[in-house]
């Protein structure tokens, strides 16, 4: 299985991201009492559509993505289009300080002294680790980093497996990592050879 | 009866909660274990469980006073390379090995809370490979199927009801080539001969 990383040229038409949750819902049509069964780890969804009228050189980024995907063998590492960077004034090199435990929904995020005064907020995208091993983590709260370039952060999804201190972190074009959903794939050129119509239904894998 | 430490017991209360089964497979070429959770699992005891997600499933684990044989079967996807390795390998691999299948729970974030516990405990019998059938009048093949591995508890009655292994022609000429020791063994199996005493068989 090999990783497809979005071109950084490709355009995109319209980019929808969402959450699947593999829960198991009860509800007492009794009481109204309800209780929930975690079956697994919630994962990122990603749609990706192609602007309707392109020339043939943008639509071969499409082109050489989609069939260099194999349908549902090969990962593709996507960023959000609509949020490259954080929206927070945080950057430099950051690592996770200190171990983080499997589950947890807290960490904190350190990128030296001369961050200091900077921030992470709600919404910003941060991929901890790199490679199919990595996870795409959303801010939940911010913070303003300490003296240290130290800040607090809460995130979604919880950590799946645990990182270790040290681990670096990516706020540059975070990556998701993502498989087709579906098994076919088509686009469309019209009679002035403009061409379109490209789609990608996407769900995080690892 | 299960027993629970505090934790898992908090978590089993709770009204958001996980689970997932770990499988232990005591092969002759070592210990496997596995997961049916899409994330591995490192338990209380620092052992580490790989996940098989979706791949691996596991039926209804009965319990019950008598003595009778519990089956249990445990179903892996054939798309899963390496357990389909095993399976259509060397049977003395796996046959007549043990297997233990323990629940650990999780809280609403996935993080193991608590001990596992030791529902099922038992050994692999046999093993079926299941695949669909295309549908009739269908030029769309069939995909996909499932690796099916019945296991059954230890206990008398198992011992009692043990069928064992019938050694056969073909098996002992693969051994031992040209040895036709076993050749009327089905015969002597399937077809009882009546065999008169000395006296009857005078002339």
């Amino acid at each position: 299985m090999a990783i497809i990383t979005m071109n950084a040229a490709l355009l995109v038409g319209e980019a929808t991201r969402g959450v699947r949750r593999f829960d198991l819902h009860e509800l007492s049509a009794a009481t109204g009492e309800s209780a929930d069964r975690v079956l697994a780890p919630p994962r990122w969804t990603l749609s990706l559509r192609s602007p309707s009228k392109i020339d043939a050189a943008a639509m071969d980024l499409w082109r050489v993505m989609i069939v260099g995907l194999s349908g549902r063998v090969n990962h593709l590492a996507a960023w959000d289009t609509n949020r490259p960077a954080p929206r927070g004034t945080m950057r430099g090199t950051m690592t996770v300080v200190g171990a983080v435990a499997a589950g947890a929904t807290s960490c904190t995020i350190g990128a030296g002294a001369g961050q200091a005064g900077k921030t992470l907020v709600g919404g910003d995208w941060l991929q901890v680790g790199s490679g199919l091993t990595s996870q795409l983590i959303m801010v939940m709260t911010g913070g303003t980093a300490d003296g240290s370039g130290n800040v607090t952060i809460t995130f979604q999804h919880p950590c799946r497996t645990g990182w270790s201190g040290g681990t670096a972190v990516t706020w540059d074009k975070a990556l998701g990592h993502y498989k087709r959903i579906d098994d076919s794939a088509n686009w469309s050129a019209d009679a002035a050879l403009l061409e379109g119509g490209a789609t990608l239904d996407l769900m995080e894998q690892w | 009866m299960l027993s629970w430490d505090a934790s898992a017991l908090s978590a089993a209360n709770a009204p958001v909660r996980g689970a997932c089964w770990l499988v232990e497979w005591d092969f002759s070429t070592g210990l496997l274990r596995s997961t049916n959770y899409p994330v591995d699992i490192t338990t209380v005891d620092a052992f580490v469980w790989t996940r098989a997600g979706n791949a691996l499933s596991i039926g209804s684990i009965t319990e019950s006073e008598d003595v009778t044989t519990a089956k249990l079967e445990i179903s892996i996807s054939v798309a899963d390379n390496a357990s389909l390795a095993w399976a259509i390998g060397d049977a003395t691999v796996w046959r007549g090995r043990a297997v233990r299948i323990y629940l650990q729970l999780l809280d609403e974030n996935g993080a193991r809370v608590g001990a596992h516990v030791r529902r099922f405990t038992g050994y692999m019998d046999s093993i079926s490979i299941e695949r669909p059938s295309p549908a009739p009048g269908s030029s769309e093949p069939a995909v996909g199927g499932t690796i099916k591995v019945s296991c059954s508890r230890g206990g008398l009655s198992r011992s009692r009801r043990s069928e064992g292994l019938r050694l056969t022609h073909a098996q002992q000429l693969q051994r031992y080539p040209g040895d036709n020791g076993y050749e009327y063994v089905a015969t002597l199996i399937e077809v009882p001969a009546l065999w008169l005493s000395k006296r009857f068989q005078a002339v």
